[in-house]
Parts: structure tokens; sequence; C-alpha cells
């Protein structure tokens, strides 16, 4: 996982220079708007970073509540239809309890991302 | 409804595309058509903000929602299919560039997302400003996903200029076709 300093300075040697297009019309960024811009994607690049090492590891996270909920996320909880399909099988297996598939199902997400 | 082609605007390897001029009181409505909307970098999201007439900065104040549907194209690693919210991808009176047509987006060759902005009435000095967005996105992780954001931009000044860009890396291709809705 690389830090924003990491990313910051791959940037700056991958892109000497950038340009914006204005109304069609390609320019060089000024020295300032080159500089926020690079910071921007080094901030968003290391936010990503932080955020993919939480997925593929689980872990506390602020933002457990939507690593929980968003299911292009490995670990998020089961669809909607996935649960209640558990929680018709865990009905006539008799295994509404701490055994049944839909407990431990919703558990290892919960287990997975934690709330800080 | 008829649409009238005021500008088209072609990306090569830019930070960012900016549109600030024709946006004005021709027309109660504006859509921008991306066509092939191609970024530098993998899993990335394609944004858009606005400026008020006479002010500096993209950085008006925006409330929205997001949400979309997903199929992939082989195996059920995320339950094959879904559809669902996107919390990362709205506002809440925020300031930051608005996710619009691409989330997640992919940059390999063949890659990319096309779709629809429509920004309402953005000249009046009476109501805040609604937008609305479909996009139809590659994903980097090769699932097909229908992208919906809409939600207002809270300010009764009036929107003249509107920018486009990914929250990391260059537009590296794509064409914006803005028109004017009568």
């Amino acid at each position: 996982m690389a830090t924003k300093a990491e990313h910051l300075k791959a940037i700056k040697a991958k892109h000497s220079s950038l340009t914006k297009n204005v109304n069609g019309v390609s320019e060089t960024l000024s020295a300032s708007e080159y500089n926020a811009t690079i910071d921007e994607w080094a901030t968003n690049r290391a936010a990503k970073d932080a955020r993919n090492e939480i997925i593929a590891s689980g872990g506390q996270s602020a933002d457990y509540a939507n690593l929980r909920t968003d299911s292009m996320i490995d670990g998020s909880y089961p669809s909607i239809p996935d649960q209640l399909d558990m929680l018709f099988h865990d009905i006539t297996d008799g295994k509404l309890g701490k055994t049944g598939s839909w407990y431990k199902a919703v558990k290892a997400t919960k287990d997975k991302f934690t709330k800080p | 409804m008829g649409l009238t082609l005021i500008s088209t605007h072609t990306a090569s390897s830019d930070a960012t595309l900016d549109i600030t001029s024709g946006i004005d009181s021709t027309y109660n409505e504006y859509q921008f058509y991306f066509v092939n909307i191609h970024g530098s970098e993998d899993d990335k999201q394609f944004h858009f903000q606005v400026n008020a007439a006479g002010e500096s900065g993209f950085n008006e104040t925006i409330t929205s929602t997001a949400f979309y549907a997903f199929h992939e194209e082989s195996g059920t690693s995320f339950g094959e299919y879904t559809l669902g919210y996107r919390t990362n991808a709205d506002q809440a009176q925020g300031t930051a560039y608005q996710p619009a047509i691409g989330y997640n987006m992919g940059y390999d060759n063949d890659q990319s997302a096309s779709g629809i902005l429509t920004l309402y009435d953005p000249s009046s000095t009476t109501y805040l400003k609604h937008f609305t967005s479909e996009g139809s996105v590659a994903v980097y992780n090769n699932i097909a996903a229908n992208l919906f954001t809409a939600g207002y931009i809270n300010t009764t000044s009036a929107i003249d200029e509107i920018s486009f860009k990914f929250n990391s890396g260059n537009i590296d291709a794509g064409t914006i076709y803005m028109y004017g809705v009568s």
C-alpha cells in the first residue's frame, strides 16, 4: 500500500505537466493548478489503497456501514433475495439460531468490517 | 422536444474538461451526451461540478442520490447481479465533484462509459438546479453497470459553467456533446 507521498512522487514522475480542455482548447495547467491536481490524485489514490486494504483483509473502518452494504465489495452482506432464501432454508431445517446459514453469513460480514 | 447541438468537446489526455460558454437562458434544459469516456487509471470515478455566474471555482453545494444495477460478465463473486444504492456516490450539501455516468470505471483499452447528464433550468434565479444522469459503465472488474444519479445544486444563482474530470488520472479520450432542449 503506497502512501500519499509515494503516490505524489509517482504521479510527478509520470506527468511532468498536465492539460485542461476548456471549450475545446487544450491548455497547460498553471503551476498551482498542476500541484492542486496531483495532490488531489495522490490523496484519492492513497484513500483508495487504504480502502482496498480493508476490503482485502478486513478490520476497523469508519466506513464500515458502507463496506458492509456495498454489494460490489467482497465480503459485504449477501443480497436481500439470497438472505431471504437462507432464512427459508434455516426455517425449514429448524436452524433459526446461531447455527443457521443466515446468521453465519451476516456475522461474517460484521466480523470482517468492524466498527472503530 | 427538439435537441440543438451547441458544442462538441473531445478529450485527449486532459486532466479536466470544462465548458464555460453556451450555458445560458436560451434553453430551459441542457443535455450532455458522453460517448466512450475513457480514463487513464483503473477503478476511477468520472464526475462533474458547476460554477455559478460571476463566481469562481467549481464548488457549488450539491445534494444528490445514486444507485446502480450491475451484472457480471461471468462468475458470481458479487452475487452475479444486483441493484443497490451507492453510498459513496452521493452528497449531502457537499461541494465535491458529483459522480455521473461512470463509477469504478475500467481503463482497459476496450473499456469506457457512455451516458447522459441533464441539467434543468440552469439560468433560473428562483429555483435550485436539478440534474439527472444515467450511464452505462464497463466496471474495472468486468461488470456491466447502469449508474443513475440525481439531485440538485443548491443555489438560486444562475449556473453557466460545468467541469468534468476523473477523481484521479486524465480523461484519456471521449467526446461530450452539449445540447439545448427546446
